[in-house]
């Protein structure tokens, strides 16, 4: 089966948690024998780093001070940013040279450039539309832009012939939409750590871990539960901050008020290599998922549970893995105090963790993506 | 009961030795007589030695004149003026050469001293001689020793020393009390060491860590006097070098403490409140005690002549000033105080009676004190700033003042409300809650957004006497506590307490000692 994939972020290097499952999307696909063209169409002012070819579809230059004009949302705006652009047209010139059997994208935010295509062209007409949520994206807006959101959602799942979504909550939601087709869950996870690699330690002595992307809920996240002091951390042990939510937290006057605190036990060590996120997920002491808001399910809850430690949690993180919560060493906090405390224990031994890798199988991504990639064979006949 | 030794930590007094005792200093000084009462010998006075890692007993020979009476600072010896002549100079640089050469040989000669004693010793001999230059011919001769080091680049690391002793020798550091004290004989073995105690200001360096170290290793059970948690809860205006340092401390201390006192419930409070908030080891809140600070009152003051010189050279009218007294700092609220003058001159056409601030200028103030000086709709000389009031000066202005004010933002306890009270004066608070407990309602809180009521009341307190009479009648009620109450009330079952008192987990408590432990059974 060939797939044409669109989405608004390049996926050579995957580093956040939307990259990372398109990039696992594309690799289970094309281990299940299908062919996947994934193509970003994407700014590189929020992407440098995307790869040649990747940088092929990328947003023009000229024209990106309209698409990251602050009065507008950079994801929403998108396809009114682009529309009757000579890159659109080549595109879809493209697409119809590749005849895709399904055409899938990543977020509803392209779609709108592509929609008429998809209608009209013979070639492409008969291509099957796939919808690939990553969450409900009208729930998480601004309420400003919640309509137009919803519109474009919903204009895409009565569209499309498969919506996928990363937990049943948010299939539930999609299959209540005037004119939904099929909804497949699959869920976040994320690739299991090598049993026989043993990956050096990133730090000196011990530390909890919290890792995150420049997402704003991930800071909110990050001192609602955390804090401006860890004192849950005992003396000569730090917090390890890792991920681009790095800079939303040094950079915020609450860092800065107890700089001296933070200097001796935080390390901020900003967006690591995918090796270096391994190293210190493995030798972390306790791993913590200071998540308080947002939708869909969190890799980076998959990642703490496959690491087989402690992982200290609040309970939206475990959205989609409420199952997860009767796991040895997993333990969820219902508010930042409880949170803390569970931390301090996790840091001083107090509470530890079982977990074995058989038991946390389940959260790799062959096994979450797996109903979509199965769906695949059955779209294409 | 124990025979070990209760070290008292000095570290705070011993650093500001040349501050008038008050505040934390006043407070390290009754825990020292408290414990020196109580257990005699047991008792050590000690202070900390980042440099060196260690505690050192401070020699009983000294104590007195360093702890207690502002002694043994250093003093800047003579120095020699430079030669009428240049010539004479180098005669006297090459005179220096020589003679540094021939003391430090003969030091060295027959191997009387110990490798530590002999360096001492050569320090001292040259650092004599280093006096017989002056300052100029220092220069001269440094001059010379560093186009010499073209040739000889091997002698930098000398010329460096020898810059390091002339420095030393110039401000008469070459034999500090420092050395003294922190000689190898009085360092205190941590073994020898049942019961640590501090009262004073533990962020100022590394001794909390030490502590915790020596709890770790040794099994000392740590004890701490907390003051407040300003720096954190009050971060904003707190002096600028504690608002970084204490929050770490107080951390450390957290982790790794046995018993804690406080000077109030508001403290008490805040402490157990920010523990549980962080998610620091439970403190079991029955293991914090609220010990409340003395306030002696000197009902003498001075003679009848000394005070009419006193108040003629403050140009101040017994009876006719109202006082406010605190360090010069935003928390404070000096500003609220000029507003409140300024206003309450505005209403009564400048018939007011002076506003006398009495306190050291401290940080972030500058601007107000600025803009009170040069502000023409005050009337001149309306706010009075004394920051050179001695302790018996201080004295006499409470005693013969008409009332005080004390607007501050927030306080660990009330100092100044309580010595207003203890001289019979009435005393107008803001609401902030330890001035509340600390005046026992013998003053009058007032919000500090209720600024009409402030107005209000100042002016009754100046011109209604039956308000006043009234007023003074409440604050005549107030019961001080005494000094001699701190200290039993802190020494009171010290030793009883035993080895329950932990704050700490006891599994915790347990792994410390060891390298924290990974749990590897995880993988």
């Amino acid at each position: 089966m060939k797939i044409a994939a669109f989405g608004h972020y390049p996926i050579h290097r995957p580093l956040h948690g939307g990259q990372r499952r398109v990039a696992a999307i594309a690799r289970q696909a094309r281990a299940a024998g299908n062919i996947f063209r994934y193509v970003p169409i994407y700014s590189t002012r929020g992407y440098p780093d995307g790869s040649p070819d990747e940088r092929r579809s990328a947003v023009p230059d000229a024209l990106l001070p309209r698409l990251h004009d602050p009065q507008r949302r950079e994801d929403l705006h998108f396809s009114d940013t682009l529309k009757d652009h000579p890159l659109i047209e080549g595109l879809i010139r493209e697409l119809r040279e590749f005849a895709p059997d399904a055409v899938q994208f990543e977020h509803p935010w392209l779609y709108p450039l592509f929609a008429e295509a998809l209608n009209r062209d013979p070639v492409l007409r008969r291509a099957r539309l796939i919808y690939s949520a990553h969450n409900v994206e009208a729930a998480l807006i601004d309420p400003h832009w919640r309509a137009e959101a919803e519109a474009l959602e919903a204009a895409l799942v009565a569209r499309a012939d498969l919506a996928v979504a990363v937990c049943d909550a948010d299939a539930r939601h999609f299959a209540g939409l005037p004119g939904a087709a099929e909804v497949v869950v699959a869920p976040n996870g994320c690739w299991a750590p090598d049993p026989e690699t043993v990956p050096s330690a990133p730090l000196d002595g011990p530390y909890a871990l919290v890792a995150g992307s420049a997402h704003p809920p991930n800071a909110r996240g990050y001192w609602a539960s955390i804090g401006e002091i860890p004192g849950f951390l005992p003396p000569r042990s730090r917090l390890a901050m890792a991920g681009g939510m790095t800079h939303l937290i040094t950079t915020d006057d609450r860092f800065r008020r107890h700089a001296q605190m933070n200097a001796e036990f935080v390390v901020p060590l900003g967006v690591v290599e995918e090796e270096a996120l391994s190293g210190l997920l493995h030798h972390a002491r306790a791993i913590c998922l200071p998540i308080t808001e947002g939708g869909g399910t969190n890799l980076k809850t998959a990642e703490a549970l496959m690491s087989c430690k402690p992982v200290i949690a609040m309970r939206p993180a475990m959205r989609g893995f409420e199952e997860a919560e009767r796991l040895s060493g997993v333990h969820v906090a219902d508010d930042p105090e409880q949170f803390r405390c569970l931390l301090r224990d996790a840091m001083t031994g107090a509470i530890g963790s079982q977990r074995r890798p058989d038991e946390v199988a389940q959260y790799g991504w062959p096994a979450q993506l797996a109903p979509l990639i199965s769906r695949y064979e059955s779209l294409a006949a | 009961m124990s025979d070990k030794l209760i070290l008292i930590d000095l570290s705070t007094s011993y650093q500001f030795r040349h501050w008038r005792p008050m505040g934390i200093l006043r407070v390290e000084h009754e825990v020292w007589r408290a414990f020196a009462t109580r257990f005699g010998t047991r008792a050590v006075p000690a202070i900390y030695d980042e440099a060196r890692g260690g505690f050192y007993r401070i020699p009983q020979a000294i104590f007195e004149e360093v702890i207690f009476r502002n002694g043994c600072q250093p003093e800047a010896p003579a120095r020699a003026s430079t030669a009428p002549r240049r010539w004479r100079s180098w005669a006297r640089i090459g005179r220096f050469l020589w003679r540094a050469r021939r003391r430090m040989r003969a030091v060295g000669q027959g191997g009387r001293y110990d490798e530590a004693e002999t360096r001492l010793r050569r320090e001292s001999a040259v650092a004599e001689e280093l006096l017989r230059l002056s300052g100029e011919e220092y220069a001269l001769m440094r001059h010379g020793l560093v186009a010499l080091e073209r040739v000889a680049p091997g002698i930098a690391p000398r010329i460096r020393a020898l810059d390091a002793l002339n420095h030393r020798a110039h401000y008469g550091l070459v034999h500090t009390v420092h050395d003294q004290i922190c000689a190898e004989r009085n360092r205190i073995a941590p073994e020898e060491v049942g019961e640590y105690v501090s009262a004073g200001g533990f962020w100022g360096d590394a001794r909390y860590r030490a502590a915790y170290e020596m709890r770790a290793a040794h099994g000392w059970r740590l004890s701490y006097y907390i003051h407040d948690l300003i720096p954190i809860l009050w971060g904003h205006v707190a002096e600028p070098t504690t608002r970084k340092t204490f929050p770490p401390a107080l951390h450390w201390m957290l982790w790794g403490v046995d018993r804690v006192w406080t000077n109030s419930e508001v403290t008490r409070r805040d402490l157990l409140a920010h523990a549980a908030r962080c998610g620091y080891p439970e403190l079991q809140p029955e293991k914090v005690h609220v010990v409340t600070l003395g306030a002696d009152a000197f009902r003498e003051t001075a003679s009848a002549t000394d005070l009419a010189g006193l108040f003629a050279h403050r140009d101040l009218e017994p009876g006719g000033y109202v006082l406010m007294v605190g360090t010069q700092e935003p928390r404070k609220n000096h500003d609220f105080a000029y507003r409140l003058w300024r206003e309450l001159a505005a209403r009564r056409a400048g018939d007011i009676m002076p506003l006398v601030w009495v306190g050291q200028p401290g940080w972030s103030i500058g601007p107000l004190l600025e803009m009170v000086r040069a502000d023409p709709g005050l009337p001149h000389g309306a706010i009075r700033i004394l920051d050179d009031v001695d302790d018996a000066e201080l004295q006499a202005l409470y005693a013969l003042c008409r009332y005080t004010i004390y607007p501050s933002h927030y306080e660990g306890w009330g100092l100044p409300v309580v010595e207003s009270l203890l001289h019979g004066k009435p005393c107008l608070t803001s609401d902030a809650p330890a001035l509340i407990e600390a005046a026992e309602g013998c003053a009058e809180a007032i919000g500090l957004f209720d600024g009409e009521r402030w107005l209000a009341r100042a002016e009754a307190l100046m011109d209604d006497e039956a308000a006043y009479r009234a007023a003074c009648a409440q604050a005549e009620r107030f019961t001080p506590h005494r000094w001699a109450d701190f200290r039993a009330a802190l020494t009171a079952g010290f030793e009883a307490a035993g080895g329950d008192t932990s704050t700490r987990d006891p599994a915790w408590t347990h792994q410390s000692r060891q390298p924290i432990p990974y749990r590897e059974d995880a993988a």
